[in-house]
């Protein structure tokens, strides 16, 4: 075996690295379930925590999170009909009505298990295909890196939003934020109006707290002051392992789901939602009884389910190897890295190989954690479903607080935290995305260094983004990313159209 | 005409004249043939301006064939959170006060703002969880906590 590889095998057997993954795990499960919290909410209540811990234990307990936090989602959706996170939305269609037949023991079940099974597939898929696209990534070039980081940019934006346009302002928005600091190149201040906290410019992590914690707790505010109801899962649900026969059933959906989970998760800013969607809909065009779906079937809530703890797997691909975030966990991910000092991208493989081992077995046990918790916890877990919002709500806002302070030690951060949740408000009022913001906020500086550096040496010459074949290829890639929703958007129309006549 | 973009769009055009105005006003550290600081803030001048003007000719062109849906007219009023507020005067206190005082007040205020109404339970939590916390962070995992000026906590 490779010595790599054994290294990062044992790192991650080490006993509080195991705790760390356990205890994300928890979390993970715990959060995800709670209707209004995202795992996005639960990873920002323990990223102060990440700041003091090694890496390997840091990373172990967001992996825990990020990978428990998809599989809790499910268990609010069919127990509640309400999924507990956007991903688990597709699940709620067969889950629910499971649950109201008496079946909520068997549906949830089978959940945990089709989970499991996807999150090992993409741990599967991460193991083999990330070390072999590292390699292939350190043979690019300034230019092909500038054209890979611009296609990442624009295909999270194409998907992000309803309206393209939106999209790509608010990718826009964030690199114009980027520029803020020292320029990366020369190292020339730019828009800092003479303060010297704008001269590091602005830490994406503190954006993050503020983009996705503030909107969530005026969301719950307003929901609590509206009357919001109380949630209240019967937790009397029978005999949870599936049954042989549901084992037999489950094959199908669940390998449909894993594959495309993890293909899906692959593509930077598609995620879980779409994935689960994509499998329910080729589940039931491949079930024998397709019928049943949307009714209460067994087969409509594990193909979901495994598509979207695949995607985890997935999305860790591109993150480890070319050091592109695929959704908001994964840049907070990076950022996590980033505190410590490790950059994720190709040559993470190279000069810190037994670390990203480390990741990807930390990875494997975060699923297998899950399984076991979520097998002997379930009864417990789902009585978190009635945890008062008003202690939910103050302990986030003063973990916000604690989590951009503890950063950089700065009232400053703390305040910028704040200016980005007012801005995170705005966008979501004008129906705008912020997840391109974000991922232009972590891979910003990159774009524009990898821009300067190729145009520098090709003495401003453009077309040496055309003349390498990789740089050509992602420009392509980006194009279509951009036309897509176009043509998607015109037949629909054109089906509608024949649907009518 | 939708307000939800005709305001963002104006906004950001706006956006791009400042960010252009500032954009003039950099040093130019330019060695020959290498694009200087102000090389990629341009191209995002350009590109913002070109995308806002796009969404609100898209506007001017959609609105007039388009019908308000029925969601549409009756939106729902998003009231602001009144508890939401409480993160000025707290983040304005939290130099001077230091982390303690300053978050059991909050605590206590956002309690009250998501319709807590026992006044032990918001007593207790208000006092208890932000002293957990500090524990927690300052000792158990070394984080240094928010200090006060005025109060060393």
């Amino acid at each position: 075996m490779n010595l790599d590889v054994y290294e990062g095998f044992m790192q991650a057997l080490q006993p509080l690295s195991l705790m760390a993954v356990a205890i994300g795990s928890l979390l993970g499960l715990t959060v995800g379930m709670i209707p209004g919290m995202t795992i996005s909410a639960g990873i920002i209540i323990v990223l102060p925590l990440t700041f003091s811990l090694d890496p390997t234990f840091s990373i172990s307990l967001l992996l825990g999170l990020y990978a428990g936090g998809m599989m809790g989602g499910s268990f609010s959706a069919i127990l509640l009909n309400i999924p507990g996170t956007p991903s688990a939305s597709a699940t709620a269609i067969d889950g629910f009505p499971m649950a109201r037949r008496g079946e909520a023991g068997r549906a949830l079940g089978g959940a945990i298990i089709a989970s499991f099974a996807g999150g090992l597939f993409s741990f599967v898929c991460l193991f083999f295909i990330a070390p072999q696209l590292a390699e292939v990534a350190l043979k690019f070039k300034t230019q092909d890196l500038f054209s890979l980081v611009f296609f990442g940019l624009t295909v999270i934006c194409s998907f992000a939003a309803k309206s393209l346009i939106k999209g790509l302002l608010s990718g826009l928005i964030g690199l114009i934020l980027v520029t803020i600091g020292q320029d990366p190149v020369m190292g020339t201040a730019r828009f800092t109006f003479g303060d010297v906290n704008l001269l590091s410019g602005i830490h994406f992590l503190t954006a993050l707290i503020g983009l996705f914690a503030i909107p969530q707790i005026a969301d719950n505010l307003i929901e609590s002051v509206s009357g919001r109801p109380s949630y209240r899962a019967d937790t009397r649900f029978g005999k949870i392992f599936p049954s042989f026969a549901d084992l037999k059933v489950m094959r199908l959906p669940v390998s449909i789901g894993a594959f495309i989970g993890t293909f899906i998760g692959i593509l930077p800013g598609a995620g879980g939602p779409i994935a689960a969607f994509i499998s329910y809909d080729y589940a039931q065009k491949t079930s024998k009884q397709p019928e049943n779906f949307g009714k209460g079937t067994i087969e409509g809530v594990v193909a979901p389910e495994a598509a979207n703890n695949a995607v985890t797997g997935g999305a860790l691909i591109p993150m480890m190897t070319l050091g592109i975030p695929g959704d908001p966990i994964t840049a907070i991910l990076i950022g996590a890295l980033l505190v410590h000092g490790l950059a994720p991208g190709p040559l993470l493989f190279m000069e810190q190989a037994p670390f990203a081992y480390t990741i990807i077995f930390s990875f494997f046990w975060a699923n297998i954690f899950n399984l076991i918790i979520a097998l002997i916890g379930l009864r417990l877990l789902v009585r978190v479903l009635s945890m008062p919002q008003s202690l939910l709500l103050p302990t986030i806002s003063v973990l916000c607080v604690i989590g951009s302070y503890a950063l950089r030690n700065s009232y400053f951060d703390v305040y910028v935290m704040f200016v980005f949740g007012l801005l995170g408000l705005f966008m979501k009022w004008f129906q705008m995305p912020v997840v391109p913001l974000l991922l232009a906020l972590v891979l910003g500086k990159q774009l524009e260094e990898y821009l300067r550096v190729a145009l520098t040496g090709s003495k401003g010459d453009i077309s040496i983004f055309f003349t390498s074949p990789f740089s050509a290829i992602f420009l392509c890639l980006s194009a279509l990313s951009i036309v897509w929703p176009f043509i998607a958007e015109k037949r629909k129309k054109k089906a509608a159209a024949l649907a009518t006549s | 005409m939708n307000r939800r973009i005709v305001v963002p769009a104006t906004i950001f055009l706006g956006t791009s004249a400042v960010y252009g105005y500032l954009t003039t006003s950099l040093t130019e550290r330019t060695l020959p043939n290498t694009p200087g600081p102000s090389f990629f803030p341009w191209i995002l001048t350009v590109c913002l301006a070109l995308l806002s003007s796009a969404l609100l000719i898209q506007e001017f062109i959609t609105s007039k064939d388009r019908r308000p849906s029925l969601q549409e007219k009756i939106k729902p009023k998003v009231l602001p959170p009144i508890g939401l507020f409480l993160f000025v005067p707290y983040l304005m206190v939290l130099p001077f006060a230091g982390f303690l005082p300053a978050s059991i007040l909050f605590f206590g205020g956002i309690m009250i703002a998501a319709g807590e109404k026992n006044k032990t339970i918001i007593a207790a939590a208000s006092t208890a969880i932000p002293l957990f916390l500090y524990f927690l962070f300052q000792y158990i995992f070394q984080i240094p906590m928010p200090k006060g000026s005025m109060v060393n906590w």
